[in-house]
């Protein structure tokens, strides 16, 4: 099982989508803060009104707390389909998966490569951010930044179970075209419309506590969204969502055939 | 030699149609056994079971002597090369091999990587170019490679030859010869290539609609095959009672109504000059030459083409 683990992580630093996606995450964080600067100075020199300030400071945790702004949590996601499926697509996966003594390790430690992934992105997400910042603003190292830790700790967290789902889609049911689906629906957050239609037939179910019951509150892209996800329901989601998907993966591809 | 791998009854089945059906395969240590069969025939899913990749519909397979969870950590020695070899395009061949070796918990030194491309002739590849970009045999040659990481006992080559110029067929099949004499490992390989695959095997299984027809040993195959004096006469009981005077022994007609002399395959002209001396009419005699090719087609029904 380790050599499994080691194989994925060491294909993982080796893949072309996986540097190609750094240097998107990389890119993407860092002009945030001059992309801002810039418009909120072209809309002074309009005329515009209530544009508001360039802030002179910005909290270092602000940038911990919210490691998947804009499309960052997408690239991630993208990525860890292109990772996931790559083996399969490429058939690579012929060549081990039968000198193995139960298949589904390759589903294990891909989820944990995929894990080392998720965290290295978040954190180059997040230092790329900040360094964005730094000519335009002063930053604040200390304020608040255990409460961002730990908003980072419950999203990351959150991000390994929406990488789970998508694991289930790539890898599982080895279908590419779902999970990139999928990906973009979470990474998005555009999943959530489907929620209210969701919570709408639910709530029709004559039972008294489903009258008030919302769907989005136990799902993880949902969660992923708040400033600060609630700690213990985020803890549940994930956990849930993890054992039970990667556990479903596994049964589904131990019983497959691998073509 | 003991058996390596057997199976017993090996049944797949997808949806209503069989892809292989009761099949009883025996291969003996240390010896290349040749699976021959039309595309479609089965081969590659008998292949895809025996190597792990596929699980049967019914009937078992052991290797090495073992059978259920035993076998199933046995397979660890057990290389494969199925279909297409499944490479990481923008990969070297090195790198292809190394994440096998990584993840076999083998050596994964420069010298051991260099080892296995030498062994299949890619040590001159260029270490810069991508897997993608190399030529169908280059890509098979690294096919067979990755199947030899960690020093397995047996390995399954799934058409392995397929798109190899002549040189590269023939420097493969001294190396699959090479693999067995020195290192002992069993090859269970399968081809279209009738006459290279007879060059190579020690054993040959032919499969047909998902059944195997016939299965033999190389010597076993000689005599099925091999050579006899063909004749045909206008008198066939004649002739032969003529040529058994002369001491021939290994005689018979067979179903095309040729007289089969199975000996003396150098007097053939003495035994025309004794049959047109007998005033029996003697239509034609030859020496004939059945192939592997000719044998399968027989036992399958087939025909040649062209």
């Amino acid at each position: 099982m380790v050599n499994i683990v080691k194989m994925d992580i060491y294909r993982l630093f080796k893949s072309t989508s996986y540097k190609v996606m750094m240097l998107l995450v990389v890119i993407f964080n860092f002009i945030d803060a001059p992309v801002g600067w810039a418009l909120i100075k072209l809309a002074k020199r309009m005329g515009t009104k209530d544009t508001g300030n360039w802030p002179s400071t910005v909290k270092l945790s602000s940038f911990v707390s919210e490691p998947l702004g804009w499309l960052t949590g997408i690239f991630i996601l993208m990525s860890v389909v292109w990772f996931s499926y790559s083996d399969l697509g490429h058939g690579y996966i012929k060549n081990i998966a039968g000198q193995l003594p139960k298949k589904g390790q390759t589903v294990i430690s891909k989820f944990i490569a995929v894990e080392l992934h998720n965290l290295i992105l978040m954190i180059i997400a997040v230092i790329s951010n900040t360094l964005g910042y730094l000519p335009f603003s002063k930053i604040d190292l200390t304020t608040g930044l255990a409460g961002g830790i730990r908003s980072f700790l419950l999203k990351y967290l959150l991000l390994m179970a929406i990488s789970a789902i998508v694991l289930f889609f790539s890898t599982g049911l080895k279908s590419k075209n779902a999970a990139t689906v999928i990906a973009i629906l979470m990474g998005s957050k555009l999943l959530q419309l489907s929620y209210i239609l969701i919570n709408m037939g639910l709530q029709k179910i004559p039972f008294s506590f489903m009258k008030d019951f919302d769907i989005s509150k136990y799902m993880p892209d949902s969660l992923i969204t708040s400033d600060s996800p609630p700690v213990v329901r985020s803890l549940i989601v994930s956990a849930c969502f993890i054992v039970v998907l990667i556990n479903l993966t596994i049964s589904i591809f131990n019983k497959k055939d691998i073509t | 030699m003991g058996l390596i791998m057997e199976t017993q009854a090996l049944t797949k089945t997808y949806g209503k149609k069989d892809a292989c059906k009761d099949v009883n395969i025996k291969i003996r240590e240390g010896e290349i056994y040749g699976l021959i069969g039309r595309n479609g025939a089965g081969k590659t899913t008998i292949m895809r079971i025996i190597s792990g990749l596929s699980r049967a519909t019914s009937g078992t397979y052991s290797l090495f002597g073992k059978t259920g969870g035993e076998m199933r950590k046995e397979l660890r020695n057990v290389g494969v090369l199925i279909e297409h070899p499944g490479l990481y395009p923008k990969l070297s061949a090195r790198e292809n091999l190394k994440i096998k070796c990584i993840g076999m918990g083998v050596d994964h030194s420069k010298e051991y990587i260099d080892n296995i491309l030498q062994t299949v002739g890619l040590e001159n590849v260029d270490n810069k170019k991508g897997a993608g970009s190399f030529s169908l045999g280059m890509k098979q040659r690294l096919g067979i490679g990755l199947a030899l990481v960690g020093e397995p006992k047996m390995i399954i080559l799934d058409e392995p030859i397929n798109g190899l110029d002549p040189q590269g067929i023939v420097e493969i099949r001294h190396t699959l010869a090479k693999l067995r004499d020195e290192k002992g490992i069993t090859i269970m390989i399968s081809s279209h290539i009738l006459d290279e695959l007879g060059k190579l095997a020690d054993s040959y299984g032919i499969i047909h609609e998902g059944r195997l027809l016939d299965q033999f040993t190389a010597s076993e195959l000689h005599k099925r095959c091999g050579q006899f004096v063909a004749i045909r006469t206008g008198n066939n009981e004649k002739a032969i009672s003529l040529l058994k005077k002369a001491g021939i022994r290994n005689i018979e007609t067979d179903n095309d109504g040729r007289i089969r002399v199975n000996e003396h395959l150098d007097e053939s002209d003495k035994m025309a000059k004794a049959i047109v001396n007998a005033n029996i009419p003697l239509k034609e005699i030859y020496i004939n030459d059945i192939s592997l090719e000719d044998y399968y087609l027989s036992v399958t029904g087939g025909e040649h083409n062209g």
